[in-house]
């Protein structure tokens, strides 16, 4: 899917079920998440109290994996599911790296960065 | 005496030939000729050749007399012509390397090598019999015994050294022989030269001496005591002549040793930090720590959370930690965490520790993606704000590097201005490390305005380091090569030491505290 911010909204929105119109940024936060072995940057638009894993989850499902397959950094700091934006002090256009595990021999590890 | 004991058979037989001195078998045979040699000897020890025959009990009643009259005929078919190629039944099989040796002086060098050797064994029996000579002896008779063992000694000595000491040896004796030979009967002698003309000429050197050595040997025992003194003289000086040679080497010996000493004291010694060098990175790992990993590496902690790092926010459970069990690959959490808990031991305790930073495992894929080098993808990674200090100013910066399959480090060396790549397997990657010389530029003008001249810096793709055996422990090596650099250690351990570095990293990861 093309990074349409729109379309993640209304997922966001549809899921959160309200504030489509919400025109402050204070309750959403627009990470960008970037995939390690993508060039494309995918953005998310999430509340700044949700915990990430649905981020992850959303991510995940995209790229077609499990949503724990990928380590998810920001500026190199792991981030784990239970975090929430605020928790991070995320502010808009954070770019969040979703990185393959590494193991010394399985597999390629492919990286997929969740641009924030 | 071992020596007797092996010829026990023969100088039986030998003694029998004894009485036929003229009988030019003797000499055909090396085992009779040595081992009338040693007959000679071993008479004075009547114990254990009593059990040969009674007619070496006879004999040992009279060992003198029979001993004398038994020299000069054990001595006397050397003196004999052999005129046939016989290649002499070698004791030991072995052919002493004489290529320009033949037929006569062949077989008198081979059978003065042989007898050399029996009497290298014999030489402890010759001894006592020197003594025992004395008991039964005049003088005269000791010295020849004496002074045939003597020779013998020295010759023994000597044949085992070069051919060359050999001659030399030869050389000398067969001097002092002829000196002694002019002094007496000359007949013999020159029968015996006469002999030895036949023979090729390097061959004839060794056959003059041996054949001389023989005749002032004979002759000694004829002789009076005079000659046999003298001649033990001569054998003494010539044995001191050797001595003197001895000692210069010794000398020489001692002399290089000195300047190699003082060579290695002037040598700049490595700078080291750690004086306790290898003892707590190998600190072994108590029962109750070792239970501790072993139940962590069980079954049915797979899905348990075993240890959180908080800082770092990565949860180990059992599944993660058996990455750790033997010849398992490591994975990026259990590094990530050790590494952390390297930092934090940093911070415990500055002073134990270089000034380091340990970047994750995923900096430096994000540092150099598919699309090239990017400072951008990593700039916000060591703010001041969230490190603490200053990347440029540590001491050592360690980048863990994957490559698909295999995991290797590498170090910025600030403090020596050096860019190290170590890999357990040797491997080389230059474009690793301008992309960190470029990455410590970026850094240095983006954090602190500074410009560091990179180009400046050393690569290094260290090759003297220990090296994984199997497929299966980079990880583990990395982890090591980080944690002894940190330590300011040298890299002192090695595979073996792979097993024990999994439990200890397994524990320490338990506890969340290094060490």
């Amino acid at each position: 899917m093309s990074t349409t911010t729109k379309v993640y909204e209304r997922r966001k929105v549809k899921k959160e079920g309200a504030k489509r119109n919400v025109a402050s940024e204070s309750a959403h936060v627009t990470l960008n998440v970037k995939g390690q072995d993508e060039e494309e940057v995918r953005v998310f638009k999430v509340r700044r109290k949700t915990k990430l894993i649905k981020l992850m989850q959303y991510y995940s499902d995209m790229r077609g994996v499990e949503w724990n397959t990928f380590r998810f950094l920001l500026d190199g700091s792991r981030i784990r599911e239970y975090h929430t934006p605020d928790d991070l002090e995320l502010k808009d256009g954070d770019e969040i790296d979703a990185m393959l595990y590494q193991e010394s021999g399985f597999g390629p590890s492919s990286s997929i960065i969740f641009r924030v | 005496m071992g020596a007797v004991a092996i010829n026990r058979k023969r100088s039986e037989e030998t003694f029998n030939f004894n009485f036929s001195p003229q009988s030019t078998n003797l000499l055909r045979n090396s085992p009779y000729f040595q081992a009338s040699k040693k007959r000679r000897f071993s008479f004075g020890m009547s114990d254990e050749d009593s059990g040969k025959t009674h007619q070496a009990s006879s004999s040992s009643k009279n060992p003198t007399v029979s001993r004398i009259s038994r020299y000069p005929d054990a001595k006397a078919p050397l003196r004999r012509e052999i005129h046939a190629p016989s290649r002499g039944v070698l004791r030991y099989g072995k052919a002493k390397s004489n290529g320009y040796c033949e037929k006569d002086g062949n077989f008198f060098l081979r059978k003065y090598d042989d007898a050399k050797r029996t009497a290298l064994e014999a030489l402890r029996s010759v001894k006592r019999d020197k003594e025992f000579v004395d008991l039964l002896s005049d003088d005269g008779e000791k010295e020849a015994v004496s002074e045939d063992s003597s020779v013998e000694e020295i010759e023994v000595v000597d044949c085992d050294d070069d051919d060359e000491d050999e001659e030399e040896k030869f050389v000398e004796v067969k001097k002092k022989k002829k000196k002694k030979k002019k002094k007496k009967k000359k007949d013999s002698s020159s029968s015996h030269g006469g002999v030895t003309t036949d023979v090729k000429k390097g061959n004839s050197l060794r056959v003059d001496d041996t054949s001389s050595m023989l005749d002032s040997l004979s002759l000694d025992r004829d002789a009076n005591d005079a000659s046999s003194l003298e001649a033990y003289k001569k054998l003494m000086q010539s044995a001191e002549r050797r001595n003197s040679k001895l000692e210069a080497l010794g000398f020489e010996i001692l002399l290089n040793e000195k300047k190699l000493s003082q060579l290695r004291q002037s040598r700049p010694k490595p700078v080291e930090k750690r004086v306790e060098v290898p003892r707590e990175p190998f600190i072994p790992l108590t029962e109750e720590e070792e239970a501790e990993v072993y139940r962590a590496f069980s079954g049915r902690n797979r899905r348990k959370v075993l240890a959180t790092h908080e800082n770092s926010n990565i949860d180990i459970s059992g599944e993660i930690l058996q990455c750790l069990t033997p010849s398992s690959w490591l994975n990026d959490e259990v590094i990530n965490v050790y590494l952390e808990l390297l930092k934090e031991r940093e911070t415990r305790e500055p002073k134990k520790y270089l000034k380091c930073h340990f970047f994750n495992t995923f900096f430096y894929k994000k540092l150099v993606s598919d699309s090239g080098y990017n400072y951008k993808a990593v700039r916000r990674w060591t703010t001041q704000r969230k490190l603490g200090y200053a990347l440029i100013d540590c001491d050592m910066i360690f980048v863990p590097v994957h490559r698909g399959v295999h995991w290797t480090l590498a170090v910025i060396n600030n403090r020596d201005s050096k860019l190290l790549y170590l890999d357990s397997l040797n491997g080389v990657d230059p474009m690793i490390l301008n992309a960190l010389a470029k990455y410590m530029d970026d850094e240095a003008k983006e954090k602190s305005g500074k410009n560091i001249d990179v180009n400046s810096w050393d690569m290094e793709f260290v090759e003297d380091l220990p090296q994984q055996k199997n497929g299966y422990d980079c990880g583990m090596f990395m982890l090591k090569y980080i944690d002894f650099f940190s330590r300011g250690l040298g890299l002192c351990f090695s595979q073996e030491h792979m097993p024990y570095f999994r439990l200890r990293t397994a524990k320490e990861i338990l506890r969340l505290r290094a060490d």
